[in-house]
């Protein structure tokens, strides 16, 4: 396992430098000159040339590749055009906001995903099965942004339990980070006021990001669930005597886990990108809102910071998804 | 003597989406303690769907029509699930076919041989055994099936042992409870030849030590005659032949038992191709009237497409369900 886990990681860092060398081949292709769009429309051809090499873009690619990778391996992602200030220092007041928001709709799209799969497959064609049917049928199929603001409208709007968007009240003042994720630093500081503040932001974007995702989990392990109850081993195991909740949640879950797993992790990376969308319509200050203003200003030193933290996080979700699965299905661990 | 397990007259339907299959049509079937009793019959005949309605865990959509079910004066067709768990793995036990299937995969063989004994532990009513007793209990169990190194298999995982090895250890969960009647469905049907030999040997063996009463279904006359000493052979959901396994094999009296035993290969005889019963086993969604062997039978007449024959008894303990039987 151990092995194996090694292995893993050294697969990632060998995808993660060619993700960083496959963002700086795209942006040196990409049309335009990004020494002119810095210099203004107005700039003289002279000081258009003394951008170029005051940012090292008049020397040979193979030379700023290798300026390149070193910046990224000290950690110097550039700075952005429109606020001069350093990616990174940006990256990191957007990244948390978005994660966190990303992990509480994972969770709720495990947690409910998961056991409602279970009863689904348990309770085939009946009253809860037909339940579960809508509820993911109707989160594949409704537009994130309309299904968000229709949450807006009745909650935050109609019955005001909830706020519209943002991730704090403006008079609220968020706690000294410690993990940079409001949920866990305000419980963690014993700020319980602004916890409850935070929760009820987080709550409608969430729930909005999850759906499509605990739809598909959910639909993947109800029908994974169906098969592995109908299997040789389970039918062994009921014949041993074995009772019928212990066959279903650890004879057969543990069976039916493996490409729920892998629906987990693809979901995940579907979610970064699909965050862009959730936290135009919630206002919500994470990477997807960054890229998306980024983009529009043609700021390409913070796109391409963006493209390289949703590639690092997604990496790291599938090589999560690898060690689960060996960690679940020892055939996957002896077989290198 | 009173029977430990008695079908009577055991009908079971199947709907499907092309209608209804008439998987069971009629079968009776008894056996005393300490008996055994071999069930023989071509795929499909509905030999596994009888070994497992016995157990409560036939296929969910089927239907008992008509008939009974009786274990140990315990009417089997009216338990609920809870009665159940009494009896599975405890009074009536299972070995199985495909020993890598039956096993799960993710978990360690010491476990599922574990969570068995917690299982009939609490089926029972006794008191939760120790991790030191259970480990003793497995131990002892896999010793009793000629598994010498029973720490190294519990520790393994099934797909890290051979099928011998896997279906020992089917075998060891199945006899962990201490059943009255052990059901074994082709146990020997997915092993290698040299392999079969060692699991019917060992089975005899237990058989004759713990005085099991055993059901054994197969395709293979010679691993049940290995074993039993009745055998009853069934066709297309029907039994048609009953009697003491020597008659059977040496004195067949129905066609179909003719064409069964005809059928294997004779390593000395002197023909060179086997004898096949024409035609195949029919669909029991529409199954042929009358005697449900007629369409394929050589000796068939009319009334047998009419008239569903009697079992007769013709001999002792030997009974033919035949219009025409054989001399």
């Amino acid at each position: 396992m151990v092995l194996f886990t090694l292995r893993k990681v050294a697969v990632l860092i060998g995808t993660m430098l060619g993700l960083a060398a496959l963002t700086f081949i795209i942006t040196n292709v990409a049309p335009g000159d990004p020494a002119r769009l810095v210099a203004g429309p107005d700039a003289t051809n002279d000081m258009v040339e003394t951008i170029r090499r005051e940012y090292g873009l008049d020397r040979p690619l193979v030379e700023q590749f290798v300026i390149y990778m070193g910046d990224l391996l000290t950690g110097d992602l550039g700075r952005s055009i429109v606020s001069t200030r350093s990616v990174m220092e940006e990256l990191a007041r957007y990244v948390p906001a978005t994660l966190e928001l990303v992990l509480v709709a994972m969770t709720l799209g495990i947690l409910i995903g998961v056991p409602f799969g279970m009863l689904s497959a348990v309770y085939k064609d009946r009253f809860i099965d037909q339940v579960t049917r809508i509820l993911s049928i109707s989160g594949v199929a409704l537009p994130a942004f309309w299904f968000g603001i229709l949450l807006q409208l009745f909650f935050a709007v109609r019955l005001e339990l909830l706020p519209v968007s943002g991730r704090l009240p403006l008079t609220a003042l968020a706690p000294e980070p410690i993990t940079h994720l409001l949920l866990v630093d305000t419980l963690l500081r014993g700020d319980f006021e602004t916890f409850r503040e935070a929760l009820s932001h987080i709550i409608l974007p969430a729930i909005v990001l999850s759906f499509p995702c605990l739809a598909s989990i959910l639909r993947v392990n109800r029908a994974e669930m169906i098969e592995v109850l109908q299997s040789d081993y389970i039918v062994a195991a009921r014949a041993h005597g074995i009772d019928s909740r212990r066959i279903v949640m650890l004879y057969a879950l543990k069976n039916a886990l493996l490409p729920t797993i892998a629906m987990i992790g693809l979901r995940f990376g579907w979610m970064l990108g699909s965050t862009v969308l959730v936290e135009t319509v919630f206002d919500w200050p994470g990477i997807g809102l960054y890229a998306v203003s980024s983009a529009l200003a043609s700021d390409f030193k913070p796109v391409v910071g963006v493209t390289l933290v949703i590639g690092f996080l997604f990496m790291i979700t599938n090589m999560l998804v690898d060690l689960a699965y060996a960690w679940i299905d020892p055939r996957l661990r002896s077989a290198r | 003597m009173t029977a430990l397990l008695s079908i009577e007259n055991y009908h079971l339907d199947i709907p499907t989406f092309d209608g209804t299959l008439k998987v069971l049509d009629g079968i009776n079937l008894s056996l005393a303690q300490g008996e055994t009793l071999g069930i023989v019959g071509e795929s499909g005949c509905g030999k596994t769907v009888l070994a497992r309605s016995i157990l409560g865990i036939g296929p969910q959509r089927a239907r008992r029509t008509n008939g009974r079910m009786t274990f140990d004066s315990m009417p089997l067709d009216e338990l609920d699930e809870a009665e159940w768990r009494r009896i599975r793995g405890v009074k009536i036990s299972m070995i199985f076919q495909d020993p890598m299937t039956y096993l799960n995969p993710l978990l360690t063989v010491g476990r599922q041989l574990s969570d068995v004994l917690v299982a009939h532990a609490r089926a029972l009513g006794r008191p939760a055994l120790s991790r030191q007793e259970r480990r003793r209990r497995c131990n002892e169990l896999l010793e009793q099936v000629q598994i010498r190194d029973p720490e190294r298999v519990e520790a393994s995982y099934p797909h890290q042992l051979s099928g011998g090895m896997r279906q020992r250890i089917l075998i060891a969960m199945a006899l962990a409870g201490e059943p009255k009647l052990l059901i074994a469905d082709e146990p020997t049907t997915a092993l290698d030849v040299t392999i079969q030999a060692q699991i019917l040997d060992l089975l005899r063996d237990l058989v004759d030590r713990l005085g099991l009463t055993v059901v054994m279904i197969s395709h293979d006359v010679g691993a049940i005659a290995a074993i039993a000493q009745r055998v009853a052979v069934m066709y297309a959901g029907v039994v048609v032949e009953q009697g003491a396994t020597n008659d059977i094999l040496t004195r067949p009296r129905h066609p179909y038992t003719q064409g069964l035993l005809a059928a294997l290969p004779d390593i000395e005889g002197d023909h060179q191709s086997l004898e096949a019963i024409p035609g195949t086993i029919p669909n029991l969604i529409h199954p042929p009237s009358g005697c449900r062997f007629h369409p394929r039978c050589p000796r068939a007449t009319t009334i047998c497409t009419s008239e569903k024959p009697a079992m007769t008894s013709i001999g002792a303990d030997h009974v033919v369900a035949c219009h025409h039987a054989l001399d």
